[in-house]
Parts: C-alpha cells; structure tokens; sequence
C-alpha cells in the first residue's frame, strides 16, 4: 500500500516539528539577547565617550582660565583622535569656529544655533552628514564664570556596525516576536497535523466504548493526508461490509419468514397430524390435520393442552413404560366400532434435545381407519376361510376313508356315504367360487360380461339349484314368475350367483320347516326378484351393517351357521354393477324379504 | 375292539354330516354314541348320563367345546374323564396351552382321519380304564 | 335421486340423476355430512349420472378443495364415457382421481 511509501511517519514529523520549531525559536532567542547585549554594550561605549567629551571640556575650561584659551585646538585635536569620532571643534559665541579637528575650519561659520542652550547639560543631535552617513552630534556648551565661551561640538560616527546596531535596535520589539511567531506557527501546523490523528483516536475510542460495532458509525475525515485517505478507505469498507451485512439479515429475516410461513403451509397440507409438545407435555404447535383427525372443533388452539385431553376418554395412550427418548407408535381406537376411526400415533423425541427431562416430542397422527377395517376383513376372511373350507374337507376325507375302511354292505348307506361326499364337494366348490368372486371384488376388477339371457330359463336354474338345500330342511319353496318374461340383458354367471346367494341365504336362515318365497315382478322400467323367508330376520341394530363385507350377525342363531359374511355383500354389488339395487325388509323373528331390482 | 361293558362315548358337534360319519366310525368299534348339536346340550347330557369319553368340535354354537371342557373340569375337578378335541382352525388354536390347561388328552385338526380318531378314543379309554 | 352410503369409513355418493344445477341443494347436503367427522374420504360414484353442467363441475371442484382443507380427497369413479368426455374438456378430470368403479375407488382408500 501506498500508506508504506507515505514520505515519514506521524511520530518523525512530529518530531522533527517539534526540534525545528523548538530550535527555529532558541536560535531567535539567542539572536534577540545577543543583539540587545551588543546595543546594552554599545551604550557602555557611548557612556564612555560621553565622559571623554566632558572630561575635554573641563580640560578646554581650565585650559581657558589658566591660558586664556591657547591648548584648544590641541585638546580638539586630541578628542578628533578617538574612536569613533568624525569631528570636533569648539563653535565661538560668535558663531565661527574657534576650533576644528579640520584647521580648515577654523574661523568659518558653524552652526551655532545650539549656543544659546543655557546650562552644561549636552545635548544630543542628530545630522545627516554629506556622505550619507548618520552622525550623531553632541553640543556641549563651555560656561566659565559666567561668560560663555562657546559650544564644544563632537560629531560621532557609528561606522557600519555601529549603524547595524542602531538597526537592530530599532527592530527589537520585532527580534522578540520572532521566536514567539515561530512557536505560534509551529504550534499552529502541529495542531494541524495532529488533527487527523485525533479524530481518528476519538472515532476509535468510540467504537472501543460502544458496546456492538453495528452501534457506531465511522466517519470518514475531510482533511487530506494519506492517513486520512486511508483512513476513509477503511471507513468506507467497513460502511460496505456493514451494509452488505445488514442487507444479508435483512435478507435472512425475510428469507426465514418465507422458510416459516412455508413449512407451516408444508405442515398444513399434510394428511398426517403433526403436533410438537415441550417439556411438560403440553402443545406447542399443532398442524390443521392433526385438530381434523383428533375430531377436534377447527377454531381451538390446541396449544396448551395435553395428548390425553385430546383423545377419546376411552383411548388408552400407550405411553406407560415408554422412557421420554424412546420412540412409540400405537393405534388408538375412538370408540369400539373401528369404523368411527382408528388412528396410528407416533410419538418421537425431537432430535437435538439432549437432556432426557427436558425433552421435546412429535407426534404424527395419521388416519388408518381404511387400512385397518381392511386388515380386520382379512383376518376374518382368512379366518371364515380356513373353517369354510376345512369343514366340508374334513367331511369328504371322514366319509371317503370311513368308506374305504369298512365293509359296507348296504347299498342305501353306501349311496347315502358317497351323496354326502358330493353335496360337501358342492358346498366346497360353491365356496371356492364366492372366493373367487369376493377376490374379484376385493380387487375392484369386478367387471360385468353382459350377454342376453332369458330371464325365465336363469330364474328356473336358480330355482333348481337351491331346492335341494330346501328339500333337506323341509323348507317349502314357493316360485312365483309372471306369464311373460323379458329377456334381459346381464352377466349371467354374476347375476345367478346373486340370485343363488339370496336364496341360499335365505335357505340357512329359516328353520326347518319353514316358507320360502321366490317372486318375480316386471315393472314398467324393472324387473323386481324378491326372496322372502320366514326365517330368523335381522334385527334393527344390525340392519346397516348388513352389505358390509364379511359382517355376520352376532345372533347365536346366525353364527352357528356357517357362512364368509361375503354373500350380501357381492350380491348388491351385482345389483349395482347392473344398475339396480337391493332392498330389505325384515323383522327380526319373522322372516325377511330381499327384492333385487334391475332395470328391464 | 372293546368288550363288554360298552364304553359310551359323548360326542359333541354341530354338524350332522360330521357327527353321523363319527357315530358310524365309533359305533363300529362297539362304542356306544350319543351326538349333542352343541355344548350346552352336551352339558345338559353330562349332568344326567355317564360318559367315559367325550368328542367335542372346537366351534359350536352357544357353547363352544374349549367352554364344554372348561365347564367339565370345574363342575368334575376330580373325574379325569378323557377328552378328545376336533378343530378346524389351524394356528390359530394353541393346541398345548389348551391340552395342559384343561387336560384334554388329544387335540385333532380338520380333516382328520375316522380310523385315528377311533383309536385314539379307544386309546384314551384303555387308559383311563388302567389308571 | 342421489344418496350417501358407507363403506368403513369411505363415503359413497351415487346417485342416477344428472349433476346440474337442480340437484346441487341436495348434494350439497349429502357432501357436507361426509365433511363433519374427521378427513373426509368421499368416492363419488358416477356410474349412473348421464350429465354434469358447468354448476355440477363447480360444485365437485368445490367439495373437492372443501375435503382438501381437511386433509381428505374426493375420487371418482365409472363415469360415462359422456361424463368422462365432460371432465376432461373442461380438465376437471385432472383434479380427481378417477378409478374404474366405486368398489376399486373405495379399496384405493386402504392402500
């Protein structure tokens, strides 16, 4: 940096100020008192001279009492010989000079208008001489007893140095200034010089005094100088990164709000409930799913609340034995009947929380009523299955082997043995084939195949198939069908098992001896097969639940006779595939009447 | 083939198909055969007869054979009588826990064999006989 | 005619009128039962509608947005081949899941 080649450094000015000054006003110092000791000298000088000149004129006095004025011009001559005088001469009272250091000027006229200063005082004069030369003049007047003898006149020169002197002490008050102005100049530029460096101290102690370094701002300085440039360069990439640094916050706040109203519109469209509870169990955040699943009121803050609150009374939470960092994942049930709903609850420590007390949990809620209804129509299938098709299996080994293993002589027995190991083969093979079908619903790939049937021959068929059930119970079995039947236009194989299932159904569930009903009636748009029995009925209670896949009655009388729980159940969805339906009227006790209605 | 006196076995079971070929198998090896349709007819024979061995299904109505047994052995905590249960459930049935709990002294599953079910009630009674 | 049936916990709506303007007060009932309890798992069985108008399209679209806002969904399902020509000019089609029949559209629930 160019700071490096800055030509030299504070301290070194300053120094360097600081010894020039110092010595600048010394030196003028020095000068100021040698010149006036010189003048204060030069005084001395005059003094001297002064009293030779009086000394001359007591001469010149005596020497005129005693000779009458002879040793004059010898006296002046002597005086003229001095240093420093130019002349001497005694002016007459009659204004001529009696005496001259210059014979010459003997008797001439001189100035004389001194002569009539009275006293002995000297008088000082001074006279511009031809030569340009300042003389000083001094008169001295000659008084001897009382008659005036004339006026001793010296002329001193002052030669060069002398008039130097006079110079100097002319301009002494200005040799006295000088060292002072130095010092006024000098304090002057150093306070000018260090003004740079004191606002940046001060700005300094600022900003060591302020508690953040966002709170203060620099200012950059006006003065010139390559510190002060410098100094403004860092100034100005400090406002730089500053602004640059609050541009980023700002940025990250709004970024954050975006991230925040992000994840909660993310947390909000999930299906699955989320919910985040503290330390104490209570809700912090709840998701718009999990106050849906939980059935709760869609206005209320469930932050606050517990989990416990906000299950059914009767759901057990799982949650005993669990330590707070294990995760734990139950199904809770809202009431017995699955179907109101059945959810799986999650609940995991939120990650990052380190002390096990103060641990923070999530809990996922999801519905799985759909799957679990599924899973429970398996497990009874599964088990309907295995008891449907071991029993007429069991059947037909017991009488095959029974068959094989004894002598049986008895051609009606014999006969009797293998009907039975028929019908159970039929029972087993009827079975197989609801499977079947009930395997196609499941799927939901139950497709019709429809083809034209004559509705009288399919209806005779199905009457044909179940009477033997009827013959065995004893069951009177009464077919009704109109003189003229339509031909309709059905999946034949789907449409006989739905009328074969109604039947057969209705065959189990009357008791022997009973009455069974099979009537046909052609609407004007419909054509309306009803099987009516006088057979055990269906209660009330159980009325809806009666096309559920797999529901068997609870009644005793029901249980004991086997059946999937499929039958009804495939035969409306026949009813619908065809665009029809299936009613039922039924009295529990009395007998019921299932009437399939499909369009003509 | 036992001799006299003829063991009386109670059989219980709902289905008629079923019991009437266990009647036939059991009655061919001298046994003397009373069918119940159920277990609380089966209960009500115990109460009035004397039975030395008792054949009950697994699923029956009103009173399945597992409540048969249980009902048996704390009306007659003492009687060892030998009991002999017909499942058509497969696993899910806990075959040993039921025959510890309730001593019932065989447990056969759907389609199961005539011939072995006649020795082992036969079996069963020659035991219980010796001891 | 339309009616709301069960199954588990899959609401059917069937019905053997047209989706118009006519029949919305009704259906509009029949939807908001579904919508009480819980997210909503509604099969819409078309087999036997012959017609939507732009009111029956608004109204599905509607219900279906409603069912969303609560984590549930509405599906289709066996549309007339008329029905299906209806859903997709106006793209309704792509805001539903449309499935063969109601029994396969009530089974895509439990998986």
């Amino acid at each position: 940096m160019n700071l490096r080649s800055a030509p030299q450094s504070f301290s070194r000015r300053l120094l360097g100020y600081f010894l020039l000054f110092g010595l600048t006003s010394i030196i003028a110092l020095v000068l100021g008192v040698i010149s006036f000791e010189r003048f204060l000298r030069e005084d001395c000088q005059d003094e001297q001279l002064l009293g030779r000149i009086q000394e001359v004129r007591g001469l010149l006095l005596a020497d005129q009492k005693q000779r009458g004025g002879v040793g004059a011009q010898a006296l002046v001559t002597l005086l003229g010989s001095e240093d420093d005088v130019a002349y001497a001469a005694i002016v007459a009272p009659d204004g001529k000079f009696s005496a001259h250091t210059k014979r010459s000027q003997v008797g001439q006229p001189g100035n004389h208008d001194l002569l009539q200063g009275s006293g002995d005082s000297l008088i000082e004069r001074k006279i511009r001489s031809n030569d340009g030369q300042t003389v000083r003049e001094y008169w001295a007047p000659l008084h001897a007893g009382g008659n005036t003898l004339g006026c001793l006149q010296v002329g001193v020169i002052h030669a060069g140095e002398r008039s130097w002197l006079c110079h100097m002490g002319d301009s002494l008050p200005m040799a006295c200034m000088g060292p002072l102005s130095v010092l006024l100049i000098g304090v002057i530029v150093l306070w000018r010089e260090a003004r740079t460096n004191a606002v940046i101290e001060s700005q300094l102690c600022a900003v060591s005094a302020s508690k953040s370094p966002a709170d203060f701002r620099l200012q950059p300085l006006t003065s010139g100088g390559p510190a002060a440039e410098g100094w403004n360069r860092l100034v100005e990439q400090a406002a730089g990164r500053r602004t640059a640094s609050s541009l980023e916050a700002s940025l990250n706040r709004s970024l954050n709000g975006m991230q925040e109203r992000r994840t909660e519109r993310l947390l909000n469209a999930l299906p699955e409930g989320v919910a985040l509870t503290d330390k104490d169990g209570k809700i912090s955040y709840a998701n718009r799913s999990f106050s849906i699943l939980l059935q709760q009121p869609s206005n209320l803050d469930l932050r606050g609340k517990t989990m416990p609150e906000l299950f059914p009374a009767g759901a057990k939470l799982q949650l005993e034995n669990a330590h707070l960092t294990r995760p734990v994942v139950f199904e809770v049930q809202f009431s017995q009947n699955p179907t109101d709903g059945v959810l799986r609850v999650g609940r995991n420590p939120m990650a990052g929380d380190e002390q096990p007390a103060a641990v923070q949990h999530v809990w996922t809620v999801s519905d799985i009523t759909q799957q679990k209804l599924a899973d429970e129509m398996r497990n009874q299938f599964v088990f309907a299955a295995t008891h449907e098709l071991r029993t007429p299996l069991a059947n037909i080994k017991a009488y095959a082997e029974t068959l094989s293993m004894h002598e049986i002589t008895d051609p009606e027995q014999q006969k009797r043995f293998l009907n039975t190991i028929n019908s159970e083969a039929t029972r087993l093979a009827r079975f197989v084939e609801e499977l079947l079908n009930i395997s196609q619903l499941e799927a939901g790939s139950l497709a019709l195949s429809r083809q034209e049937v004559d509705l009288e021959r399919l209806l005779n068929e199905v009457a044909d198939k179940v009477r033997p059930q009827m013959l065995q119970k004893h069951i009177s079995f009464d077919t009704q069908l109109p003189v003229k039947l339509p031909k309709l236009n059905v999946d034949k194989d789907k449409f006989t098992s739905a009328l074969v299932n109604l039947l057969g159904n209705a065959a189990k569930y009357t008791p022997d001896n009973g009455h069974i009903t099979f009537k046909t009636v052609i609407g004007q748009r419909d054509v309306q097969i009803s099987v009516e029995d006088t057979g055990i009925g269906i209660s009330r209670e159980e009325m809806p639940k009666l096309f559920t896949k797999f529901f068997r009655s609870s009644d005793e009388r029901v249980r004991d006779i086997p059946g999937s729980g499929l039958g009804l159940s495939f035969t409306q969805e026949v009813a619908r595939l065809h665009g029809g339906k299936l009613l039922v009227h039924s009295e529990l006790n009395k007998g019921s009447q299932f009437t399939m209605i499909v369009p003509a | 083939m036992l001799d006299s006196p003829r063991y009386s076995v109670l059989v219980a079971e709902d289905d008629r198909v079923m019991s009437d070929v266990i009647r036939f198998n059991l009655e061919r090896h001298g046994f003397k055969v009373v069918v119940a349709r159920d277990g609380q007819e089966a209960v009500n024979r115990l109460q009035c007869e004397r039975f030395d061995m008792l054949v009950t299904d697994y699923q029956m109505p009103r009173m399945n054979g597992e409540e048969l047994v249980r009902t048996l052995r704390e009306a007659r905590p003492d009687d060892g009588m030998p009991v002999i249960l017909l499942s058509a459930r497969g696993m899910e049935l806990d075959a040993a826990q039921l025959q510890a709990e309730l001593r019932i002294d065989m447990v056969m599953f759907k389609p199961f064999s005539p011939r072995e079910l006649s020795e082992a009630v036969a079996s069963c009674i020659r035991q219980h006989a010796v001891a | 005619m339309f009616e709301r049936s069960r199954t588990g916990a899959v609401n059917i709506i069937s019905g053997n009128d047209p989706l118009n303007l006519e029949n919305i007060p009704g259906l509009e009932k029949l939807l908001d039962d579904c919508l009480v309890i819980g997210q909503p798992r509604v099969v819409f069985d078309l087999e036997r509608i012959p017609l939507i108008d732009s009111a029956g399209l608004e109204l599905l679209l509607r219900y279906q947005d409603l069912c969303a806002e609560r984590g549930g969904v509405i599906k289709l399902a066996a549309p007339t081949p008329l029905c299906r020509d209806i859903l997709t000019v106006t793209d309704v089609i792509s805001r539903f899941d449309v499935l063969q029949d109601s029994l396969s559209a009530v089974g895509s629930f439990s998986r």
